[in-house]
């Protein structure tokens, strides 16, 4: 796993403050999730009771994780009767080995990719580049990311944090275009002339997989650009890269997925591409890859089977958790440090980014949430979020010093009874003048910057209602 | 057709994790079902699925707020006249026809307007042409996609490549929702794809831009279209 990411070399706290200090990330994330947001309460509106697929959506997710090993062995043969090949990855090394032991097979020299977060996830790029191939992420956010040389911070629009003059100096810069208006029409024309040729001249390409479905051994990916069909498409070789949890038994399950997954997303009834591919191409057939493989990725996925966290096993990648949590809708993705942000990153970090479970580095990123449970609210598959995260925090709080457990555990004993809880009020509102004074502690301090003091009130909430006063 | 990495100790990880009780949180999970309930549209609603007519409005209506051109027509086959906008429009000078007997049928009239027709053979052609003319296995009410085969198609690109795409499909392939070409599936063609308007990005400032990697615009002649009552 890629030490560059701000998770290893950062606190949650210091990627927070950065964050909130770039007013051109906060306006961009701001419109981009409003949007979003939008757009998926009116695309369900679409459907008769949404909320009733939705909890359907969750319960076939649970029969597939119930099934998980046999549909997985189901999905592989299938994948391989219809003539593709299948790797069994059991964590970043093994996936990227594969997938560089096919680029040097074939001689590869041009890779090009569609958005894949867990090819983010097992670095990919790096090793095939060590291994001299060219890669070219071809979705236009994630493309501008790779000539800005940093990491994504959205799972659908990867580059939400730049405007359109950032973008325009990156193209400038990096890309060879002639200084040129930072339209995003001309941007976006720009990249369709400069990635063409990649993809035309590509000899391998890799994708990730949006679902398979295991009773044909099918594999669908959902793009609006296309990039995601051409480079499945046109290169002799394509690699698709797919989390073990990716999984569909059926066709109808796959028709019930499709049918929230774009709505929640983007706000689309279905993006512009839904490709939905079954092996290589066929004889009689003019292009389509030579070779199709297919990397089933666990990289700590089976671990959280049979826990408290399985659920996150049901998650379908649609960003719309990202997309209504208020703290995102702040920090924007880079805040969170790896590849995956929001909610879902929020748990997957401390579950799939660990180094052992002593890491405090990838457990803090639990903290990065308010528990509100707009998440579980927006999830197309009902993945209860703020108990995941609950969850974490506990585990966390495991490695607590006796100190801080005393203390917290004096504190949950005293407001467990009436009497100390109401004494413990009245007297924190009798010494309130000494309020601002916290500022000169170290901690408080922490806690007031950026915050305004409370006005408090001089009698406590139960002396005003034993009064009559409320 | 290989095989690599462990596969059983792999499956055997997770059925040996699988296997136990399941934790039960605040929000219980419902109890676990293989099947799954079908979508009803809201969009669909009055509409008889039936009626040939309505399920062409209702298409029209999904697919052009999908940035599709939609042109139905009473004839069999693709009129002439309504090429010829398209080919003015868009100031097509190359098209390549994929294998349908619906595509093949423009090769006279694109002729004839001074087009330079290929089939399609793979990539390269299709990257030289302006248009690309397919047809398509369904065309989804519901959604206003357009579904493509590769069986039918003998190929993907020629749908993607070319800045224009123009599908020639005969009225009585419409139908009302996915599901119709989803549920059920047992033979899948190498790829099928859900067309549901031009290649589109948001992704420098959310401002929607038509034509990052596919066709800027997509057209979809309905042929044999009852007349609008």
């Amino acid at each position: 796993m890629s030490d560059e990411w701000p998770l290893w070399s950062s606190t949650l706290r210091a990627r927070t403050a950065a964050a909130v200090g770039d007013p051109v990330l906060r306006r961009n994330v701001a419109n981009a999730v409003d949007r979003f947001a939008g757009g998926r309460v009116t695309a369900l509106a679409g459907l008769h009771d949404a909320d009733e697929l939705r909890a359907a959506a969750r319960a076939v997710r649970a029969d597939v994780i119930d099934h998980w090993a046999e549909i997985l062995g189901e999905l592989a043969d299938n994948v391989m009767a219809g003539g593709g090949h299948v790797c069994w990855a059991g964590d970043a090394a093994e996936a990227t080995a594969y997938v560089v032991d096919v680029a040097g097979r074939i001689g590869a020299r041009n890779v090009v990719k569609s958005k894949s977060m867990v090819t983010e996830e097992i670095d990919l790029n790096h090793a095939l580049e060590e291994r001299g191939c060219r890669v070219t992420e071809t979705d236009l956010g994630e493309w501008i990311i790779q000539l800005a040389a940093e990491h994504p911070s959205h799972i659908l629009v990867p580059a939400v944090h730049r405007d359109r003059h950032q973008i325009a100096e990156v193209f400038d810069r990096r890309a060879g275009r002639p200084d040129g208006p930072a339209d995003p029409e001309v941007l976006t024309a720009f990249a369709r002339g400069a990635l063409r040729g990649r993809f035309l001249e590509a000899d391998l390409g890799i994708t990730g997989v949006n679902f398979a479905v295991a009773e044909t051994g099918s594999l669908v990916l959902v793009t609006n650009e296309g990039n995601g069909r051409l480079v499945s498409a046109v290169p002799r070789v394509h690699i698709a890269v797919m989390g073990a949890e990716r999984v569909l038994r059926t066709w109808d399950q796959l028709d019930l997925m499709l049918n929230l997954l774009a709505r929640s997303g983007t706000g689309q009834p279905l993006s512009a591409y839904t490709s939905i591919t079954t092996g290589p191409r066929r004889e009689g057939e003019v292009d389509g890859p030579d070779e199709l493989h297919l990397v089933i990725v666990d990289n700590g996925r089976s671990r959280m089977a049979g826990t408290d966290m399985a659920e996150m096993l049901n998650c379908i990648r649609c960003g719309a958790c990202l997309n209504v949590c208020p703290v995102y809708r702040q920090t924007g993705g880079h805040a969170y440090g790896w590849v995956y942000p929001g909610p879902m990153g929020a748990v997957l970090i401390p579950l799939l980014a660990a180094r052992g479970p002593d890491d405090a580095r990838a457990a803090e990123a639990s903290s990065a949430s308010t528990l509100c449970g707009a998440c579980m609210e927006a999830c197309p598959v009902e993945i209860p979020l703020q108990d995941l995260l609950l969850g974490l925090r506990r585990r966390k709080a495991a490695n607590a010093s006796a100190r801080d457990r005393l203390v917290w555990q004096a504190w949950a004993a005293a407001w467990r009874r009436p009497g100390p809880y109401r004494e413990s009020n009245r007297l924190a509102l009798r010494s309130r003048r000494l309020l601002p004074l916290v500022r000169h502690l170290p901690a408080g301090r922490r806690w007031i910057e950026g915050r305004t003091l409370p006005t408090l009130p001089t009698r406590t909430f139960t002396e005003r209602w034993e009064a009559g006063d409320v | 057709m290989s095989e690599q990495g462990d596969r059983a100790s792999f499956l055997a990880g997770i059925r040996q994790r699988t296997a136990g009780p399941v934790v039960a949180g605040p929000h219980p999970r419902p109890a676990p079902r293989a099947d799954a309930p079908g979508v009803r549209f809201t969009v669909l609603d009055g509409v008889d699925v039936d009626d040939r007519g309505a399920l062409l409005r209702c298409f029209m209506t999904t697919a052009e707020a999908a940035t599709v051109a939609v042109h139905p027509t009473p004839a069999a086959t693709v009129p002439p006249e309504l090429l010829a906008g398209i080919v003015a429009d868009h100031g097509v000078g190359r098209a390549v026809l994929s294998a349908e007997s619906e595509a093949q049928g423009c090769r006279g009239v694109l002729a004839a307007l001074g087009v330079a027709v290929d089939d399609h053979d793979g990539a390269a052609t299709a990257a030289a042409a302006d248009l690309g003319v397919t047809s398509a296995v369904a065309a989804v009410a519901a959604t206003g996609s357009i579904v493509v085969s590769s069986a039918a198609a003998r190929g993907r690109t020629a749908s993607l490549l070319p800045r224009v795409h123009l599908c020639v499909v005969p009225v009585d392939r419409l139908v009302a929702t996915p599901a119709e070409v989803l549920r059920g599936r047992t033979h899948p063609p190498s790829n099928l794809v859900f067309i549901t308007g031009p290649s589109r990005t948001g992704d420098i400032e959310q401002v929607m831009t038509l034509g990052v990697h596919g066709p800027t615009a997509v057209h979809v002649i309905v042929t044999a279209a009852p007349a609008p009552s």
